[in-house]
């Protein structure tokens, strides 16, 4: 490509230009200008180098972070890259090292996806040959209705709960983990079959993403079967912003029987620390008939559609996640190009943050 | 400058830009340099990508360097 020359892998010695470049380009307080966040992101995650950098005419100008992850493909173990964070100095986009950034960035014939960028990026995915025209769903559950109804900006009510459908384990069987041991292992081969792709929950990549995280302190509940084997776990963050706490589950994954188990469990911890609101991004169908025995409603009802994604601050520009995939040969194209089979989450990226 | 951008070569005149060709995005951009540098046997450095911007530009640019724009 005729920008190679532009275009290279962070280096150690970079963070200072490299911060200065995030200051300016996001603004003083943006994640990136933490070390301790880009180091255990992009620098201690099984790569060296998945920080890529625009150096243009001496001065960095560009960033693409990228996440190696190994996917459950249909049954099969695949290493991809997930695209977390792209940002081009717009003079720059203008004369395409955006597009560029993106190609160099890439591992040939590995898959790669992005999720979380602007309508803008979709475009350019697009025109690559990417698959961009998928959203995340979002369920919410109001548990504090009198203050949720404040972020409503139309005059709609909020959905009635269904009341809950009882089955055979009771949440009493939930227990909250700091970290995931080898049982998990167990439990992933066990399940990942319902999970035609996504990435693949063996204990490391868990704790490496959750347990080990620097900066956020997630909650993990894990459901047991009644012989002590673990049959589901949710990944939950408490936010406090802009006056309201929510409880964002990050990730989510369960037997059949322990999906309600495990979100009234949720439901029960928010109640007990004064969440107005649980919410969950997923791509799929994945656990939707628990989530509305569980109470949670799609945000296209009436007086969920206006409900901010954003708190902090409120933000009500930014409605959805984006989710966007390249299948790099004809053969995972075949088996893969279908966004039902797809399970991400908003642990997939890095767009899970309060910042 | 037409064969990149896939338009008529009378369409192209001394005003024509980004503003006002539709395939004239970073894509077709990045093609129109790949274009230009084959064609003529040329480079360009930081300064001249960004300035760029319109077909009176790139002319100035490419005359700059010997090359006769039609």
């Amino acid at each position: 490509m005729k920008y190679d020359k532009y275009l290279r892998h962070y280096e150690d010695k970079d963070w200072r230009a490299f911060k200065q470049m995030v200051q300016r380009m996001y603004g003083p307080r943006y994640i990136f200008t933490n070390k301790r966040f880009v180091d255990w992101q992009h620098r201690h995650n099984g790569s060296p180098s998945s920080l890529c950098l625009i150096d243009f005419a001496g001065e960095l100008k560009g960033v693409l972070g990228s996440i190696p992850l190994n996917l459950n493909f249909l049954g099969r173990d695949l290493s991809a890259w997930c695209y977390a964070n792209i940002r081009v100095d717009p003079e720059l986009r203008r004369v395409g090292l955006g597009v560029a950034l993106i190609e160099f960035g890439r591992t040939p014939g590995k898959l790669v996806y992005g999720m979380g960028h602007s309508d803008e990026m979709t475009s350019v995915y697009r025109n690559l040959g990417w698959r961009s025209d998928i959203r995340l769903n979002r369920y919410l559950k109001v548990l504090n209705t009198a203050n949720v109804e404040r972020l409503k900006t139309v005059d709609a009510p909020l959905t009635a709960e269904r009341k809950p459908v009882e089955n055979g384990f009771s949440q009493n069987s939930c227990t909250q983990v700091h970290a995931f041991d080898e049982d998990m292992d167990d439990f992933w081969l066990a399940v990942r079959d319902k999970y035609p792709i996504t990435i693949n929950r063996y204990s490391t990549y868990l704790n490496w993403r959750y347990a080990d995280h620097p900066m956020i302190p997630y909650k993990i509940f894990v459901h047991r079967a009644p012989d002590g084997s673990i049959q589901g776990y949710v990944v939950v963050r408490i936010e406090d912003s802009s006056g309201y706490r929510i409880a964002r589950i990050i990730d989510f994954v369960s037997s059949d029987d322990s999906e309600l188990p495990l979100l009234q469990h949720v439901t029960a911890y928010g109640e007990r620390n004064d969440v107005d609101l649980v919410d969950f991004f997923f791509s799929g169908d994945f656990h939707v008939s628990s989530l509305l025995s569980a109470g949670f409603v799609k945000n296209d009802a009436a007086g969920h559609e206006t409900i901010p994604m954003l708190f902090n601050p409120i933000d009500r520009t930014r409605k959805t996640v984006n989710f966007a995939y390249s299948l790099p040969t004809e053969e995972l194209r075949l088996q893969g190009d279908a966004p039902y089979k797809w399970y991400v989450t908003k642990g997939d990226g890095d767009i899970d943050r309060p910042y | 400058m037409a064969e990149t951008f896939k338009v008529p070569v009378e369409s192209i005149t001394e005003n024509s830009s980004a503003e006002n060709i539709e395939r004239w995005d970073s894509f077709g951009f990045l093609q129109l340099v790949t274009d230009l540098e084959e064609t003529y046997n040329v480079s360009f450095d930081e300064t001249e990508l960004l300035r760029m911007s319109s077909y009176q530009s790139i002319k100035a640019i490419l005359e700059g360097k010997g090359i006769e724009v039609r």
